[in-house]
């Protein structure tokens, strides 16, 4: 039952604080389910990504079904949606009725144009985070260069490479490719 | 507020909330719109959330992808909106928090059905990730250990983290577009806080989130481009009101 009510309690915040759409829900999840409380390790989070970039919903439904579903069962799932889609509800409905009365929300628009900066400072964190466990593996905290895995360091790169030069394909399908060659080497030469 | 503005204001809040609730009255479907028009208010609701779940279903990867699939929807196919609402709504939606696909949908049914239409909104457009997502984490309980899935799971990690690292390059591109000093600033003020501090995520957010809205008592800060800032009422009045729409993006800055 606790652990319903912090399920609950951890997306209601991400559903509460996920402003700018996008990954910027990214380093709130992060911030709860794995830094605050260990619901999943990094590899998993890791996972839990690459998870949902293959599949239909944002990171944050998503995030909510695998963490609740993994604790709690489909109860779990449905409390962490649940509580993830509330507080976007209220407050979005909430911005409609500002709007029908006063017909503008400049004052959002002021928020949002500070916020973009925390925001992006934010998935970079999590993004070096998500790197590091790349590279140097779920436990590592930073970035060691001696004990980096050079073929994931590779992959990578490449990767990166792919996402600003091809633009014109789904990034889906770079990811895909990339993960299964680094699959097939990964598998042969041992991780 | 003295006391015969407070007893004006609670009848109209009121009354706006009993216009909330209640639906826009129906459009008519504009001329060559495709499909046969439904008829009937309640089988409306079923298509409605029909529309919303097949939609949901379809779109991989969340982000911004999922607008333009409703606007082809709603407004292109169905008519029930026009393109200029859709803008408007998503505009709205990308002001609150929480992914914008659940956002707009709201946003969406409540134009069209009121309350009733919000919730279907959400059930339509949560349920099918929900769903997925449910098998394929049980899926991944049973196989997460096996070699090959590790492997193919390993290979992802780095191209995930090269995918974010990309995301992010955008969003800065967006921001230097801005050539906004301050917010410039602010990214460096939110870069420190977060790499060289432990200041709590929700501080620094809230902390942003009030500079920003201090910017505006600050004249000299541009939202968008740098316009001529306006020199009479009428010119101000005009600028306040002007349609959220011309704010709404479709920029896929962000997936």
């Amino acid at each position: 039952m606790l652990l319903l009510l912090e399920l609950f309690w951890s997306f209601f915040q991400v559903g509460l604080f996920g402003f700018g759409g996008g990954y910027a829900a990214l380093p709130l999840i992060q911030n709860q389910i794995v830094d605050l409380h260990h619901w999943l390790n990094p590899e998993e989070f890791s996972d839990l990504i690459t998870i949902s970039q293959m599949t239909p919903g944002p990171i944050a439904i998503n995030s909510a079904t695998f963490v609740g579903l993994r604790m709690a069962g489909l109860p779990g799932a449905l409390i962490a949606t649940l509580g993830n889609v509330l507080p976007c509800f209220i407050i979005v409905l909430g911005l409609a009725w500002i709007y029908k009365i006063y017909a503008n929300v400049e004052f959002m628009k002021r928020i949002l144009f500070g916020l973009r900066p925390a925001i992006i400072a934010l998935i970079a964190s999590a993004g070096v985070s998500i790197l590091i466990t790349a590279l140097n593996g779920a436990e590592a905290t930073s970035l060691n260069l001696d004990s980096m895995n050079l073929i994931s360091l590779l992959l990578f790169l490449l990767s990166f490479l792919g996402y600003r030069l091809l633009k014109k394909i789904d990034p889906t399908w770079i990811m895909l490719l990339m993960g299964i060659a680094g699959g097939i080497i990964f598998y042969f030469t041992g991780f | 507020m003295n006391k015969s503005e407070k007893t004006e204001v609670k009848p109209l809040a009121r009354k706006v909330r009993k216009k909330m609730a209640e639906p826009m009255p129906a459009k008519e479907p504009t001329a060559g719109a495709g499909q046969a028009q439904e008829s009937g208010k309640t089988k409306s609701l079923l298509v409605f959330f029909l529309s919303c779940f097949k939609i949901s279903a379809v779109t991989f990867g969340g982000g911004y992808v999922i607008v333009p699939l409703q606007k082809r929807r709603f407004a292109d196919e169905l008519g029930w909106l026009d393109e200029e609402e859709v803008l408007d709504l998503v505009a709205l939606a990308q002001s609150a928090p929480g992914p914008v696909a659940i956002n707009a949908s709201v946003l969406m049914g409540q134009r069209l059905f009121g309350l009733k239409g919000a919730i279907l909104a959400v059930l339509g457009t949560v349920l099918p990730p929900l769903m997925i997502l449910s098998l394929i984490s049980l899926f991944y309980q049973a196989f997460s250990a096996n070699r090959l899935v590790r492997a193919f799971l390993k290979g992802m990690q780095a191209s995930v983290a090269a995918l974010i690292f990309s995301a992010i390059w955008d969003m800065t591109a967006g921001v230097l577009k801005k050539r906004s000093l301050y917010q410039l600033a602010l990214l460096i003020l939110a870069l420190v806080l977060v790499f060289l501090t432990e200041v709590n995520i929700v501080l620094i957010l809230l902390l942003c989130a009030l500079l920003g809205w201090l910017s505006l008592f600050m004249k000299t800060v541009p939202t968008e481009e740098a316009r001529p800032q306006p020199t009479t009422k009428a010119d101000q009045d005009k600028n306040d009101t002007k349609p959220l729409s011309s704010c709404a993006s479709f920029d896929k800055e962000e997936r």
